[in-house]
């Protein structure tokens, strides 16, 4: 039914979709799997007319719909070839009824008007029935006239997949992760309707990181890695094995570290993540991993108050609160966030303050008046001697100290902010994605800095990464997050095939 | 309890009326005659509010762009010399035509200014406020020259403050009278407020009270479905000029005269007072909001003078605590729209 | 944005200025008697334009809610004035008294605006507003004992306007005025405003000044690093109270009256105007483009006045004030967008 021929994508030049030839059938579920970052959601995006692809060049290749060559351009194309999707964050309208949610922009109307179509005037005995039958076909059972807010996260589920049902004439329903907030009861309910859509002759595509519900519910399943389409297998030839072959690549991937001798103390002491707990030990390299939205990044971000959190932490025993961010400063605890422009760069400030700032009361040569560093001047002097020798040591790209940073590239923007951290020179460093979108150079210099810091200067290091291999490659533990759990601990020589299946809740917890 | 909590400021307000009238000394007769007065002046741009909260855009302080449109019209109709059913028919047409216009002036700017539109909104007031004045006082009798050149100062150079539209009120008076507290009313104003009221709660039944809920609730989610938020957003703010605009006709035609240059101002903060009070917020509003806030802000604005005479034997004293009031009541529905907004997504990350 | 860039507000300004100023040539007006007073003008109400700069910079917004900093300045005033202190005593005593009762002030201010980030100017805007009818009720029942500031009848509430002239009117005007030909520069009111823009400038220099600016790039990153984002906040709210204090003394002293009651309530947005006028940016806001900006905005509205009265047109001097002060703030929030990555921590 529906045919992608050599589709490729690239943002900036860079290639995220390579050449993908993919046949959907209808009444099948056909399942998607890959790591993160292996191009799963750009495809999608390009199905459903996301208006990032538009606005970042389109794409390239073909897409035929039973044999007729279509352009998708934007989000009503789509729709109009009768493509639906779910997304895994729900687009529903809190304050408003479940019929309303389901009918949006598609309300059933007693007359139109001609002038403004706006105005004309709901039948809400129609809407009503509408919804209901939406609701009815997939099989859930709730009041239409409800309001959202009212409805539990499972049963706003199947609102959302109702209002994409409702579409005249839908052909293809994309899913995205739509089981990731459920619990085993609701996932299970949900399973089995989408095999009742599939039944109804609709083509299904369902991408999940559980690769249980891949076995159970699909017909078929592609893997993709980095941006290309490894293999595709049919229900017969399903195993778990074979897809995390498929998703990490054989690669050798060797242990950068000779294993420490002895074990550090305890230096921070996390509990109570969702009934588990991780003790960080002083002198390591500590790698926290798990795919996306297990709650990973959510230790580093909860202890800084970037996102709610309810763990305790204690730091050499003392209790810490979390967000309580100028005590964990002063404690030398740091936090480098993978969003740069967001949190942790002033982006329209020129490089020497983007290094310096926040370290004057460790580094009181940076002030003239070190009597009153409140209402000291700074020392430019001693701050453009330090800014130029760490440009030179970590070879940073850019005109002078003083050009802004948005003027760097992505890499060079990284290395100033371990620039700040060594700075710094924290106790504690809690790095988020320290490779994320920047160039391989700036990739190696980066891990060794962080590797460095670690050894000259005894900096406990914790990276929170997708990226396996670096991990393997740099650290002494990789600890992998299951559901907002530390789930598996791997320590001394690891096996990448292993750490995998961990990833997706697999292995000997 | 809950009905308490969720009803503070009505409830404390009204409390604050019986205090007052209590205080006052004014009959039950006479305040209801001058309620009466300030219902049908107001009302009808307290419900112009409406439809900006719901989607979204918190409160239009713009009405007044509204009110000027009406009272464009009204000077043009004195300067072509109608009168009977014929300055009414004009006055209506020409100021709908003109909030069209200008009400989409207005929503475009404010759709530049998504996050900030009530101040902007006052902003935009403000600057039409002044243009408009630049135009009838600088403008009439030197690059406009009116037919009718009574309506033009003794200069020869801008229209007069007060003009008196006689014809218009006539229309007005002749249709329905009765009386109150030894005056006479006419019932069409309140006909007109009436009709109003069905057309919004057609509204609301319509598409685009749905639509415009939706974009209130989320922006984003809308744009993803395929809602055009902007153009939504574009009707609702049209809307509400037309309604501000009507507003004015009436309260211009119940007092009998045209204050052209200050006719309009302050209109904008009464209503948003008035709703508020009666216990809508930034982000949901409800007929009743209206009505009840007008009866209630109103009654509090007739008396507090004369409690604050009898009290202090200072009739100023009431005069600032009402404007106290009509302006502290705006920060504190910010206050808590905020409140309620924290502990909203504290309970989604909860649950 | 760079001082040396010409933005449109300052282009347009310049424009309109240039307009005026051949109309004020053709229309024959005294320009000795311009220049003095736009000099006068300058310095009068230049230290309320200043007062904005902490407050921006720290990224709390433009202080649509000055008239609250003008009332504790008032107070200071109505203080000094009640106990018949006159002469460089009684300016001094209405500054000190006024920068105090600013601190206060500014300190619930602050506590209200920390809790409404992103909303600090429409609340600004309505808390400024409902603040004067407080201080309203204050001016009426206050027991103040100087005769001559009590309304002559009844003997309770203060007069709205209070004449300044026999207590420190001018004080600073005339201190060390100097003549070049029929020019008076006065070089006292000058020097006074001088002084405070240098300690601005120079405190934005300073570690302090830095983090400023630092949290309103990026407030995230600020908190992130351990800075108590809120205590800074609430000294820039402070520190704008107090300037506007100061302001609005040394405003009163040229004016010759203490103008109580209603006389704050318009005030902030000429003064919004001038500083956006001077090129600042919405969290952005240098010293220069303070001084810049009220000089433009001033002088346009000195000149456009015996040009309208030339006209025949008294009125339109103050219509085309009132269009350039909404017409520009309207510029700055259409035009200016925010800069990315400065949402607020939410916890």
């Amino acid at each position: 039914m529906l045919e992608l021929k050599h589709l490729s994508k690239a943002f900036d030049g860079h290639t995220v979709l390579n050449d993908i030839n993919l046949t959907i059938l209808p009444g099948k579920v056909h399942g998607l799997i890959g790591a993160n970052g292996s191009g799963k959601s750009t495809l999608m995006n390009i199905l459903n007319g996301n208006e990032t692809i538009a606005r970042s060049g389109g794409y390239t290749g073909r897409i035929l719909l039973d044999g007729r060559d279509i352009t998708i351009q934007n989000h009503s194309q789509s729709v109009a070839c009768g493509i639906a999707m779910v997304h895994q964050e729900l687009a529903l309208f809190s304050g408003m009824t479940v019929t309303e949610n389901i009918k949006i922009n598609r309300e059933k109307t007693r007359f139109s008007t001609l002038l403004l179509p706006e105005l004309s005037l709901l039948d809400p005995n129609k809407n009503v029935r509408d919804a209901q039958h939406a609701l009815e076909a997939i099989g859930a059972h709730m009041d239409p006239g409800q309001v959202i807010d009212a409805l539990s996260l499972n049963q706003k589920q199947f609102v959302e997949l109702a209002r994409e049902l409702d579409q005249q004439n839908i052909r293809l329903l994309i899913l995205d992760e739509p089981t990731s907030s459920l619990n085993i009861t609701e996932t299970k309910a949900l399973l089995s309707c989408i095999r009742e859509i599939a039944d109804r002759g609709i083509a299904v595509i369902f991408i999940s990181h559980r690769l249980e519900e891949i076995m159970q519910v699909c017909d078929t399943v592609s893997v993709l890695r980095d941006g290309t389409l490894i293999s595709t297998y049919e229900k017969a030839d399903f195993s778990v094995g074979k897809f995390a072959d498929d998703m990490v690549g054989r690669k050798i991937v060797k242990t950068q570290r000779a294993a420490k001798e002895q074990k550090g103390d305890v230096l921070m002491q996390l509990s109570q993540i969702n009934g588990t707990g991780l003790d960080i030990r002083e002198g390591e390299v500590l790698g926290i991993t798990g795919l996306a939205g297990q709650g990973q990044e959510l230790l580093a971000e909860g202890l800084f108050g970037l996102k709610p959190a309810s763990f305790q932490a204690r730091f050499k025993g003392e209790k810490l609160s979390l967000g309580d961010n100028s005590t964990l400063t002063a404690r030398g605890i740091y936090y480098l966030s993978d969003d740069r422009a967001k949190t942790s760069l002033f982006r329209e400030s020129p490089v020497w303050k983007n290094m310096i700032f926040g370290t004057e009361l460790r580094h009181r040569e940076f002030l003239r008046w070190k009597a009153c560093p409140a209402l000291s001047l700074l020392d430019r002097k001693a701050i453009q001697a330090h800014a130029q020798a760490m440009i030179e040591q970590l070879n940073i790209v850019c005109r002078s100290p003083d050009a802004p940073v948005r003027e760097l590239s992505g890499g060079n923007q990284q290395k100033v902010c371990i620039a700040r951290a060594l700075t710094f020179a924290p106790k504690l460093l809690f790095v988020n994605e320290p490779t994320r979108g920047i160039d391989i150079y700036s990739k190696e210099l980066i891990l060794d800095w962080l590797l460095k810091m670690n050894e000259r200067d005894h900096t406990t290091v914790i990276i929170t990464s997708g990226e396996l291999e670096e991990l393997v490659r740099v650290c002494d533990r990789v600890v992998v997050m299951y559901q907002g759990q530390v789930f598996q601990t791997f320590e001394g020589e690891m096996d990448l095939e292993e750490l995998t299946l961990s990833l997706y809740g697999r292995g000997n917890a | 309890m809950k009905f308490l909590k969720n009803n503070l400021v009505p409830i404390a307000v009204f409390l604050l009326c019986l205090l007052s009238f209590h205080y006052a000394g004014v009959s039950l007769s006479y305040l209801s005659s001058e309620v009466y007065t300030r219902f049908i002046r107001n009302t009808l741009f307290v419900l112009a509010l409406i439809l900006p909260v719901t989607c979204g855009m918190g409160i239009n302080f713009a009405i007044v762009v509204g009110a000027i449109c009406a009272q464009t019209a009204i000077v043009l109709a004195m300067d072509l010399n109608l009168s009977g059913l014929p300055i009414l028919l004009f006055v209506v047409g020409v100021s709908i035509a003109l909030s069209v216009l200008f009400g989409t002036l207005v929503a475009m700017l404010l759709n530049r200014a998504r996050g900030t539109e009530m101040i902007v909104s006052i902003m935009i007031g403000q600057l039409s406020s002044v243009l408009y004045q630049f135009v009838f006082m600088v403008g009439y009798g030197t690059i406009f020259h009116p037919a009718n050149e009574a309506i033009l100062l003794d200069t020869g150079v801008g229209v007069r403050n007060m003009l008196d539209v006689a014809p218009l009120k006539q229309v007005f008076t002749s249709v329905l009278p009765f009386t109150l507290d030894g005056k006479v009313y006419s019932l069409l104003p309140l006909l007109i407020i009436g009709t109003f009221t069905l057309i919004l709660i057609y509204l609301q039944k319509s598409k685009l009270g749905v639509l415009a809920k939706a974009v209130g609730s989320d922006l984003h989610n809308a744009n993803l479905l395929g809602v055009n938020s902007n153009r939504i957003r574009t009707i609702c703010i049209v809307i509400s000029t037309i309604f501000a605009a009507m507003s004015q006709i009436i309260t211009v035609s119940d007092f009998g005269t045209a204050m052209v240059y200050t006719g309009h101002l302050g209109i904008e903060t009464y209503a948003a007072a008035a709703i508020l009070v009666g216990g809508a917020t930034i982000r949901e509003a409800k007929l009743r909001n209206c009505f009840l806030g007008v009866v209630l802000f109103h009654t509090l604005f007739i008396t507090s003078p004369m409690a604050g005479q009898n009290l202090f034997n200072n009739p100023s004293v009431g005069e600032y605590f009402r404007s106290f009031l009509a302006y502290g009541v705006i920060v504190i529905a910010i206050i808590m729209n905020l409140k309620k907004e924290k502990d909203l997504k504290l309970q989604n990350f909860k649950a | 944005m760079k001082l040396h860039a010409i933005n449109p507000p300052r282009f347009i300004m310049s424009l309109y200025m240039l307009v005026l100023l051949i109309l004020a040539v053709l229309v024959d007006i005294s320009f000795v008697s311009l220049i003095n007073d736009a000099l006068i003008k300058w310095a009068m109400n230049g230290i309320l334009v200043l007062s904005l700069i902490p407050m921006m910079n720290v990224g709390a917004g433009r202080n649509f809610g000055m008239s609250i900093g003008l009332s504790a300045g008032l107070l200071g005033m109505v203080f000094a004035l009640n106990y018949k202190m006159t002469g460089w005593l009684g300016f001094s005593v209405s500054l000190l008294v006024g920068a105090a009762i600013a601190v206060l002030f500014g300190f619930g201010y602050s506590r209200i605006l920390n809790r409404l980030k992103l909303n600090e100017e429409i609340v600004g805007t309505f808390a400024g507003y409902s603040f004067i009818p407080i201080m309203n009720i204050f001016y009426t029942f206050v027991p103040v004992t100087n005769r001559q500031m009590l309304y002559p009848i009844g003997g309770q509430g203060l007069r709205p306007r209070v004449n300044l002239d026999i207590y420190f009117g001018g004080i600073l005007d005339r201190l060390w005025q100097i003549k070049v030909g029929e020019i008076v520069i006065p070089v006292g009111l000058l020097l006074f405003f001088f002084v405070i823009a240098a300690l601005l400038w120079l405190f934005s220099k300073t570690r302090t000044g830095i983090i400023f600016s630092a949290i309103a790039e990026n407030e995230r990153f600020s908190s992130l690093a351990g800075l108590r984002v809120n205590r800074y906040r609430t000294i820039g709210i402070i520190l704008s109270m107090v300037l506007a204090a100061v302001g609005v003394v040394v405003y009163s002293q040229s004016y010759g009256f203490l103008h109580l009651y209603d006389g704050p309530f318009m005030m902030s947005f000429p003064a919004i105007s001038a500083i956006v006028i001077g090129g600042a940016s919405q969290k952005k806001a240098a010293v220069a483009n303070a001084l810049i900006g009220t000089f433009l905005y001033q002088t346009t509205y000195l000149l456009s006045i015996p040009v309208a009265n030339a006209l025949l047109l008294p009125e339109m001097a103050e219509i085309l004030r009132t269009i350039v002060t909404s017409g520009i703030i309207l510029y700055a929030f259409i035009f200016q967008r925010k800069d990315a990555g400065n949402e607020v921590l939410k916890k």
